[in-house]
C-alpha cells in the first residue's frame, strides 16, 4: 500500500495570486542568474498551467497510473494573511475539498486548516468540518504569521486530541512573500508536549531543517515527519538524504508525501513516486516492514480509523455538501 | 540551415545534463529517469530553448509539463509553440 501524505489540489482558486508571484519571483531571480532574462508573465504561465485540475480527475488518474492507493490532500488558510478580492473562504475552499473526496471516494482524505487569527468563528468552521466529517487531520500554515505553539491554536488541538486527528504543519521556507522565522521545526515542541496524544507531522522534515526535525522525532513520541518536497532534488542527492535519515533510527516516524503538484514542472507524478518507492530507490536498504511503515502504514495508523474511514458520512442537516459536482467543474 | 527543434533540445540537455549528446539522448530519453533533470533545471532547459528558437512561452501548452516525461514530448510541445508563435 503506498499513500501519498503530503498532496495539493492543483487549483489556483485554493492558492492566492500574492503566493505564486512570490515563487515565481525566486524562479526569475534563478533564471536570471542562469543568463536567462524572463518576463515574469511568463513564468506565471508555465506554473498556472499546472494549477488547472479543479475537481481532482487528473491528480487521481496519476495516482492511478503511479500505484498510490490513498492522498492526503492539504488545505492551508492563506484567506487571513492574504486575503483576496473574489476568493473563496476558507468554510467554501473546505467545502469544495470535502466534494472533490466524495467525488473520489476512498482516495483522498482532507487536512484543512483554519488560521486561527478569525476566532471563535474559525474555530466554528473548523469544528464543524470535523464534525461533518469533512476533514480528517489539521494543516496548518506558519509562515502566514502565527506559531505552531500559540496558545490561539490549543482550541483547534483539543478538537484534533478528542477525534484523535493528526496536525501536519508546514516548517522551512515557503514563498518569499511570507516570514519563514514562524515556521521553524522548534516552535512545534510545546504544544507537542501539551498534547502527548496528538500527533504533529513536521512537513518537509526530511528534507529541510533535517538535525531538528530528527531530534523531535526521536525524543518527542507524538512528532514524525514528511519527506515531501523531495521531487526538487536531483537523484543522487536524494538517494544520500534519505538514506542518512534511515541511519538516525527513527524509520517509523518517517512518512512519504510527495508535496504534488508543486513540482509537477518537469516529470509525471508517477516518476516522482517511483524515484522513493522503486525497486532501485532509497527504501532499497529497508526491511519489508519498516518500508511498508514509510510508505503508508504509519500514516494510516495515525488517520483517524484508518485510511478506510476518510470520506464517512456524518453530522446532521448543517453537514449538507454545497459544492456540486458542476460547480467544481466550472 | 536553421537546426531543427530535436537537435536544439538535445544540444540543450546535453549541455546541462552533462550527456554526450546525440549519441546518448533520443525521442524515447526520459527526462527524469535517464536525465536526472530535477524541476529546475528543466526549467531552465525549456525556457534557454525557447529563447534559442525565439518561441513565444505563452503559446505553449503548458498543460501538458506536469505529464512531461520524454524528450520527444518536450520536442512535440516546442513545435506546437513555434507554429503558434
Amino acid at each position: 500500500m503506498i499513500i501519498d501524505a503530503h498532496t495539493h489540489i492543483a487549483s489556483d482558486r485554493f492558492i492566492p495570486r500574492a503566493f505564486i508571484e512570490g515563487v515565481v519571483e525566486n524562479l526569475r531571480v534563478s533564471m536570471s542568474a542562469r543568463g536567462i532574462d524572463t518576463r515574469p508573465s511568463q513564468l506565471m504561465h508555465i506554473y498556472l498551467a499546472k494549477c488547472q485540475d479543479h475537481t481532482g480527475d487528473a491528480f487521481v488518474a496519476d495516482m492511478d497510473r503511479a500505484g498510490v492507493d490513498h492522498a492526503v490532500v492539504l488545505l492551508p488558510d492563506f484567506t487571513f494573511a492574504m486575503p483576496e478580492k473574489d476568493g473563496l473562504s476558507i468554510s467554501e475552499s473546505i467545502e469544495a475539498h470535502a466534494s472533490i473526496a466524495t467525488r473520489h471516494s476512498g482516495r483522498l482524505s482532507i487536512f484543512a486548516g483554519v488560521d486561527p487569527r478569525w476566532g471563535q468563528e474559525g474555530f466554528d468552521v473548523f469544528e464543524r468540518a470535523v464534525a461533518c466529517g469533512k476533514v480528517q487531520g489539521l494543516k496548518l500554515y506558519p509562515p502566514c504569521g502565527y506559531e505552531a505553539s500559540d496558545r490561539s491554536l490549543y482550541p483547534f488541538y483539543e478538537i484534533c486530541d478528542a477525534r484523535r486527528l493528526p496536525v501536519l504543519i508546514h516548517t522551512g521556507p515557503t514563498s518569499p512573500v511570507l516570514p519563514f522565522t514562524p515556521a521553524m521545526p522548534h516552535t512545534v515542541d510545546r504544544a507537542a508536549l501539551d498534547f502527548p496524544s496528538v500527533s504533529f507531522i513536521l512537513a518537509h522534515g526530511g528534507i529541510r531543517f533535517v538535525e531538528e526535525c530528527a531530534a523531535m522525532c526521536g525524543f518527542r513520541p507524538n512528532v514524525y515527519l514528511d519527506i515531501s518536497g523531495y521531487p526538487s532534488l536531483p537523484s543522487a542527492q536524494l538517494d544520500s538524504k534519505l538514506r542518512d535519515l534511515f541511519s538516525r533510527g527513527i524509520t517509523h516516524k518517517v512518512i512519504f508525501g510527495t508535496d504534488w503538484p508543486l513540482f509537477a514542472t518537469g516529470g509525471e507524478y508517477g516518476v516522482s513516486v517511483d524515484a522513493v518507492a522503486g525497486t532501485n530507490g532509497p527504501l532499497n536498504d529497508l526491511d519489508p516492514h519498516e518500508r511498508a511503515l514509510v510508505l503508508g502504514d504509519t500514516i494510516s495508523r495515525l488517520l483517524p480509523g484508518g485510511i478506510l474511514s476518510a470520506n464517512f458520512a456524518g453530522g446532521g442537516a448543517e453537514c449538507v455538501e454545497v459544492t456540486s459536482d458542476a460547480d467544481l467543474e466550472k | 540551415m536553421t537546426p531543427s527543434v530535436e537537435t536544439t533540445v538535445v544540444e540543450c540537455l546535453a549541455r546541462h545534463t552533462g550527456s554526450s549528446g546525440a549519441g546518448s539522448i533520443g525521442k524515447d530519453t526520459a527526462l527524469r529517469a535517464d536525465l536526472d533533470l530535477d524541476s529546475l533545471r528543466f526549467l531552465v532547459v525549456l525556457l534557454e530553448i525557447c529563447q534559442t528558437l525565439q518561441v513565444e512561452v505563452e503559446s505553449l501548452d503548458t498543460a501538458q509539463l506536469g505529464s512531461m516525461r520524454t524528450v520527444g514530448e518536450l520536442v512535440s510541445l516546442l513545435e506546437s509553440g513555434m507554429a503558434r508563435t
